[in-house]
Order: C-alpha cells, then sequence, then structure tokens
C-alpha cells in the first residue's frame, strides 16, 4: 500500500525517491514516460473531464474527479515503475495550512535546485509537437509561449489561497454534484493562482506539464476520499459503469483507493521491528 | 427565471444582465434552495474569476466582496487560452450523429452555479427584479480587465435565477 503523505512532512529520503524517479519518468520518451502522461491531460490528446455539470439530463453526471484519480493512479504506477519502488508516491499540498499561507508553494516544489541538480518538482523542459500552433494562444492571452519551454508559475499572494473553513464547508456538502462542483471550482481557483497570467498551470493545454499538476490533483483526490468516508456520501449510480478514457478503468473501479492500493496520511514513520 | 444575454455593454468586459423578473413572496412554495445558473459559459480563451454581484451593476474588480454590495459569490474558469490544434481543433460539433458513442468535445460550454438561498431570501423581500453582474478579474497581476484589450472575456449563452421548494 502506498501512502500519500502532505509534501511538507515528507522525510528527506522520500523526497529524494521521488525527485529520482521523476527525473527518470522525465527521461523516457516513449508511452512511459513523462511526456506521454502530461500529454494524456492537454496537448495532444485533450482526454481530461471538467465542467460537465449540465451536459447531459441528468443533474448529477460529472466525471471530474473519478476521471482526474484514474489519471493520478496511473501516472503513480509508471513513477514508481521509473523509481523502482513501489512504495513511492504523489505528495498532497495542504493549502490551507498556516505555512502555506504564509510562504505559499512549499520549498520542495520551489526551490529551482537540490543537491546541485535541476529540481524536477519545480520545472519540466516542454518540447511541443509540431501539430500546434501557439499563434492564437498567444493572441489571446498576450502570452509569449514557444514551442520549446521549461514550465513556470507565477503565484500569487498566499494569503490569497483557500481557508480550512471554505475547505470544511465543501466538505460538508451532501449532494455529489454540489460537491464536485465546488471541489472543482477551487481546484481551478488554485489552478490560477499557481500559474497567474502565463504561467502553464493557468492552462489546460499546458497545466499536467508542470510538475506541481501532480501535488495540486493528489490534494484534489484527497479532498474527494475525505468527502466520501463521511457517512452517507456516495456517487451516483449512474457514474459507476462509465469508462474514464483512455484509462481501462470504470468509475466503479476507482471508487476505494483501498483497491487501488494506496492511502492518505498526514506523515507516517516507521521503525525497524527486529524481525530478521 | 432566465434572461437572454442582450444588454452586455461592449466597452466592458463586465456583462450586466437584464433584469430577472421573481417575486419570491409569490411563489406557492417556500423554497429551500435558490441559485444563479449561468448556462453555456465559453471556457476556450482565458483563465479567470467571475465574481457576481446581485442588483450591483456598477460594480467592478475594486468592488469590495460583501454582502452590502450584493457580493454573492464567485466561478472559476480554467481556460484553454485558444485553440492550439489545426483547422476546426476547437470547432463544436453542434450534435453527435446517432451512433456516434465518443466523449463530447473538450471545448463544450459549461454550467456554472453560485447557491444564493439566503441572499435572495433577504433581497427578495424588498424587490423583485434582480440585476446579475459579472465582473471578470483575471489571473495574475492586477490589470484592469475593463480595459483588456482583445476578445470578451466572459461569453454565455443564458443567465437566471432557479428556486427548488
Amino acid at each position: 500500500m502506498a501512502i500519500r503523505k502532505s509534501i511538507r512532512n515528507l522525510p528527506e529520503i522520500e523526497l529524494t525517491d521521488l525527485r529520482n524517479a521523476l527525473s527518470q519518468m522525465m527521461s523516457i520518451t516513449d508511452n512511459r514516460g513523462y511526456e506521454y502522461m502530461a500529454g494524456i491531460h492537454g496537448i495532444p490528446q485533450f482526454r481530461c473531464k471538467h465542467g460537465e455539470a449540465g451536459s447531459i439530463a441528468d443533474p448529477n453526471f460529472r466525471l471530474f474527479l473519478p476521471w482526474h484519480r484514474a489519471f493520478l493512479y496511473w501516472f503513480e504506477k509508471y513513477l514508481q515503475d521509473a523509481g523502482h519502488n513501489t512504495s513511492i508516491s504523489v505528495p498532497w499540498w495542504d493549502w490551507t495550512s498556516e505555512a502555506s499561507r504564509i510562504e505559499g508553494i512549499p520549498k520542495a516544489l520551489s526551490d529551482s535546485t537540490f543537491n546541485g541538480n535541476n529540481n524536477p518538482l519545480f520545472s519540466y523542459h516542454v518540447k511541443l509537437p509540431k501539430s500546434v500552433d501557439l499563434t492564437s494562444f498567444n493572441e489571446q492571452t498576450g502570452c509569449r509561449k514557444a514551442m520549446e519551454f521549461d514550465t513556470h508559475r507565477e503565484p500569487d499572494s498566499p494569503g490569497l489561497l483557500p481557508t480550512k473553513e471554505e475547505v470544511e464547508s465543501l466538505l460538508s456538502l451532501r449532494d455529489y454534484g454540489d460537491f464536485s462542483d465546488g471541489v472543482e471550482d477551487i481546484h481551478n481557483r488554485i489552478h490560477g493562482w499557481i500559474g497567474g497570467r502565463c504561467g502553464d498551470m493557468s492552462y489546460v493545454p499546458f497545466s499536467a506539464f508542470d510538475p506541481i499538476f501532480w501535488i495540486h490533483h493528489c490534494t484534489i483526490d484527497r479532498l474527494f476520499w475525505l468527502w466520501q468516508l463521511r457517512p452517507g456520501n456516495n456517487l451516483p449510480l449512474i457514474l459507476y459503469d462509465e469508462v474514464l478514457d483512455p484509462f481501462s478503468l470504470t468509475v466503479r473501479q476507482v471508487i476505494n483507493p483501498y483497491e487501488l492500493g494506496y492511502d492518505y496520511a498526514s506523515q507516517q514513520v516507521l521503525v525497524n521491528g527486529g524481525i530478521p | 427565471m432566465s434572461s437572454d444575454k442582450n444588454n452586455e455593454d461592449i466597452n466592458s468586459q463586465i456583462f450586466v444582465s437584464t433584469p430577472v423578473h421573481l417575486d419570491i413572496k409569490k411563489l406557492e412554495n417556500e423554497f429551500y434552495r435558490a441559485d444563479i445558473e449561468i448556462h453555456g459559459v465559453d471556457h476556450s480563451g482565458h483563465s479567470y474569476e467571475g465574481r457576481v454581484f446581485l442588483n450591483n451593476p456598477k460594480a467592478d474588480s475594486d468592488t469590495k466582496l460583501n454582502f452590502e454590495n450584493g457580493y454573492v459569490g464567485s466561478y472559476h474558469i480554467f481556460g484553454h487560452g485558444g485553440c492550439v490544434g489545426n483547422l476546426g481543433h476547437c470547432d463544436l460539433l453542434p450534435q453527435r450523429r446517432p451512433y456516434d458513442k465518443r466523449p463530447s468535445q473538450d471545448l463544450k460550454p459549461q454550467y456554472k452555479r453560485i447557491i444564493i438561498t439566503e441572499f435572495l431570501k433577504m433581497l427578495g423581500q424588498n424587490v423583485t427584479e434582480f440585476i446579475i453582474t459579472i465582473v471578470p478579474v483575471l489571473n495574475g497581476p492586477q490589470v484592469d480587465s475593463d480595459k483588456e484589450s482583445g476578445s470578451r472575456i466572459v461569453k454565455l449563452d443564458k443567465i437566471g435565477i432557479i428556486t427548488y421548494d
């Protein structure tokens, strides 16, 4: 069972393992690699699910949360493969913590280097496919995006991050549609908070290339699980057999994280029990 | 009750609806919930926060976000920033053909709602017309989105108020 922990509580050795696995994954250029995984969300595949409220007659039809759970699970499996370590997991970032509301993005993600090397949690070097035409993007946004670039962030003031009260208010919603819409909105807000005007996190086509994307979605998935754990909260049956394209999983198969081999914790400290 | 998008000031990025007529005292049953519904919200362009105000058509990005100013909540758009594909990549298909089981196009306009139950119960004691204002605030350093050049930020199909009993 992989334990997804808060990034601020991650022991140094686990942070190093995570960085090494991520660096390795970033060096793989086939369908096990970072670029391929990120490309499922935006450029070039655009398979992500957002804002589906009202898209069909059923008022509770939303795939945003289960689709991103499957996506993160998929990513984590390839990350473990790259690191040759099945206990590596994606950490989460509590934006509501006192530390976050003072320093913003945790240093593990915002330091550009570690031990004299590039920090793979800080940025990723993207080479866009030749089929991409950036003319419209650059005209509409006023940003100057090139076909090859290092992802970057333009974070807003830490005091504007969501509060504990806002998160608790979300978790207290009983209706799945209300909760999904609420958590998706706060997710959109964090994308914008990190990306600012021209940072990659602000725009669907580029966001998943920024390594913080995975930590952000781990936070969202944790909120989803915390909501599920409250008595009486369930996903509507209409969703259960929906396929989470392009993953070979249905919603039913991702409802329970335990069946996907992970759980959440603030931190975990294990010591040797002495059994040889 | 809903209002068509025909009262936009083309010189401004702020959306102001035509009045929505709703007399809550005449509703047959007391409602337990009321929402502002926004249908067909475009998300192909900028990422932005849409600050929603009731009966404050003069609201702008400097307006304080409190009850006195009619602020009822915000929605956030995670935009595409324009089209990055080949010709036709971002064209919305009007309708799926029979037997077409593919997922819907990712730029399909979205539906947003803001829960305004208590606000409407209070405001509705005195008025029967509601004007909904959406002030877009772009991410990043604050530039006045009123003066933002380029295409319109807030694009929607219909907006209105729904009550549930």
